[in-house]
């Protein structure tokens, strides 16, 4: 057990960053999906990967948070803040462990906006969008992983990419 | 019916699916025609491929950023050493004491299957008189059922339909007693512990709930369907908690329980007399008794055998087992599970004046002590310590003779307020059976009651 949340903690936590776009969350869905693989470790069946395993239950673990979602408002570090006028990202404020150059800092923005737009997507379009192009696995994988059709897995990708072309810009509404 | 496609603009998954080349070449050399040629579809392809780099391209969480937990809930941490010299010492003792017992002893408990219909069983385990090994499985297919046992400790039933695995078949290092952990997959599992059970421990382990038995007579039935699991416990208690969890109820007898997946147990409920009489097939596994007492291992049996025992009867001919006694048995079962006093006292009248000819501690033990714990629920103490006295005078190396003697006890106590007399009996407990249930209830009655000296008072 030890061995397997070694080898995808880390995944798994960016999964779940990227599926709810707050780090703390994320550790905490992290210890959920690792407690509900120890306790379903019987039912893991050796057909499928367990990558795919952990990732369902992952997805599972992301999609409950979602609809049970406190109503304690949280603060992330990565949501933004308004600060002497300008609207940056509250991570930005706390020191990190080295210093960025202005290049970083403006990669930093737009990988920011790209996770706010992401946000907005519907969370089944999400975590397609980020099992195929963040994480890179194939339809046919996410498609075991998530119990469904492969056609399904491309029907969401696609409307996922389209939805998020809009909301980033690249794509005008009235498009198909 | 790509061209007939190709009219009107291609949907957004075909050029989503054919930005990641998932199109049979024939689709992707149509399309990527149409797409040079279109500048709507143009734009799509283009934005779709840019949202599709944007997103390859998103960093991961960084390393330094990741916070270790500080102990993750499933992670017990391991047990700093502390090198302490006494602790050391006392350390190679205690390995070297069970390494001692360990060589002088088996390191597996003798299960074997006792009755068993092999075309059913898909399991070279099921084979009659194999003993059963750790890690092993076993399944059982309509109609089949397979029984096992570990002699004079533990009786098994599977019924049609039931998976398990034995995960656990090992013996404790230090009382040398057998420890049981087996997952029940599927389908449903009866079980008796007898006599020499008690102190070993046997834990039933589902997809959703954990049954821990130190001596009792129950069924587990796992539902895969309803992600669900029933304990009825006919005898006895269980420890009843989700899988792998320590928070639980425990489920006596009489009494019955459900887990559904990732829920606290339901609280336990009275089982249906139809039930109880259902569950008396937990019995019938190996050789049955001709009459038995239905009451746990543990020491919770003598408040069992107090409250509402019941008895089982074989439906197997014995010479032994005259008809009328059988029939009259049955019909006392019976008006007990429907609370029909006036048929309950006429069995018990048939039964007492046949106990004098009976003259078989098969048959009389367990009648006797049923008689008396009667004659305590109507409020007649005396009648009753008789039947108990009788049973511990005539047959002291029954094992039910500490139930007898324990049951004098509890009713000195509680009926004659005697405390005087209710500390004799349990003495006589704890220095005549001291490995017996009953003896944990006899240090628990004299810890409360000690002895007051003449110096004292």
């Amino acid at each position: 057990m030890s061995v397997l949340y070694a080898r995808y903690r880390r995944k798994v936590m960016n999964y779940l960053y990227r599926y709810t776009g707050n780090r703390s969350s994320a550790e905490e869905l992290t210890q959920d999906t690792f407690l509900r693989v120890v306790q379903n470790v019987h039912r893991y069946r050796p057909t499928g990967s367990v990558a795919g395993w952990i990732y369902r239950i992952a997805g599972n673990v992301g999609l409950n948070s979602l609809r049970d979602k406190p109503k304690v408002h949280e603060i992330s570090l990565d949501e933004p803040m308004e600060l002497e006028g300008n609207s940056v990202n509250r991570s930005e404020v706390i020191p990190g462990p080295s210093l960025r150059p202005d290049e970083e800092a403006i990669q930093t923005e737009r990988d920011s906006a790209v996770q706010r737009a992401l946000l907005q997507i519907p969370p089944l379009y999400r975590e397609v969008m980020i099992l195929c192009d963040i994480e890179g696995y194939p339809y046919r994988e996410v498609a075991d992983m998530l119990h469904c059709p492969i056609n399904t897995v491309a029907s969401r990708l696609a409307r996922g990419r389209a939805q998020l072309a809009q909301l980033l810009g690249y794509l005008r509404r009235n498009e198909p | 019916m790509i061209t007939s496609m190709i009219r009107r603009h291609p949907s957004v998954t075909l050029l989503s699916r054919m930005l990641d080349g998932m199109l049979d070449s024939r689709t992707q050399a149509t399309l990527e025609q149409h797409v040079d040629s279109c500048v709507s579809c143009e734009e799509t392809q283009v934005a779709l491929a840019k949202t599709k780099t944007v997103l390859q391209g998103l960093p991961g969480l960084e390393e330094n950023l990741i916070r270790e937990p500080q102990t993750p809930l499933f992670f017990i941490p391991p047990a700093r050493p502390t090198f302490q010299k006494g602790l050391l010492i006392g350390a190679f003792m205690g390995i070297g004491l069970v390494s001692v017992i360990a060589a002088f002893g088996p390191t597996q408990p003798p299960l074997r299957v006792i009755s068993s219909t092999p075309s059913v069983v898909s399991s070279s385990e099921g084979a009659l008189d194999v003993q059963v090994e750790p890690g092993s499985s076993l399944r059982t297919m309509a109609p089949g059922t397979v029984d096992l046992e570990i002699p004079d400790q533990l009786l098994l039933r599977l019924k049609p339909g039931a998976t398990v695995t034995w995960q656990q078949l090992g013996i404790h290092w230090f009382n040398r007693r057998p420890h049981i952990i087996v997952n029940l997959m599927r389908g449903q599992m009866l079980a008796r512990t007898r006599e020499d059970f008690w102190g070993s421990n046997l834990e039933v382990r589902t997809p959703t709930a954990n049954a821990t038995v130190k001596g009792t007579a129950f069924s587990v039935n796992v539902d895969p369907s309803h992600d669900e699991t029933t304990l009825k416990v006919l005898a006895g208690s269980v420890f009843f908690s989700p899988h792998l969890g320590k928070v639980g109820v425990n489920v006596k007898a009489g009494q019955m329980s459900r887990i559904q997946a990732e829920r606290l147990p339901h609280p336990p409920e009275a089982l249906a007399p139809a039930e109880r009489k259902a569950l008396l097939e937990a019995y019938q596994i190996g050789t049955d008794p001709l009459l038995a007492l239905v009451i746990g291992g543990g020491p919770e049996r003598t408040e069992e055998l107090l409250g509402s025992a019941t008895l089982y009867v074989s439906d197997r001919y014995n010479p032994k087992l005259q008809p009328f006694l059988r029939k009259t048995v049955q019909e006392l079962n019976d008006a007990i599970l429907q609370r029909d006093t006036t048929k309950q006292e006429g069995a018990v009248k048939i039964l007492e004046m046949s106990l004098d000819y009976l003259k078989d501690p098969e048959l009389e033990v367990p009648l006797r002590l049923f008689m008396g714990a009667y004659a305590a629920r109507l409020g007649d103490p005396v009648r009753a310590y008789t039947h108990f006295h009788q049973v511990v005078q005539e047959y002291p190396r029954h094992s039910l003779a500490s139930v007898g003697l324990a049951a004098m006890g509890v009713i000195a106590e509680k009926q004659f307020r005697n405390i005087d007399v209710a500390r004799e009996n349990f003495s006589r407990v704890l220095a005549k059976y001291p490995k017996s249930p009953e003896s944990l209830l006899a240090k628990e009655f004299l810890k409360k009651h000690p002895s007051t000296t003449v110096g004292e008072r």
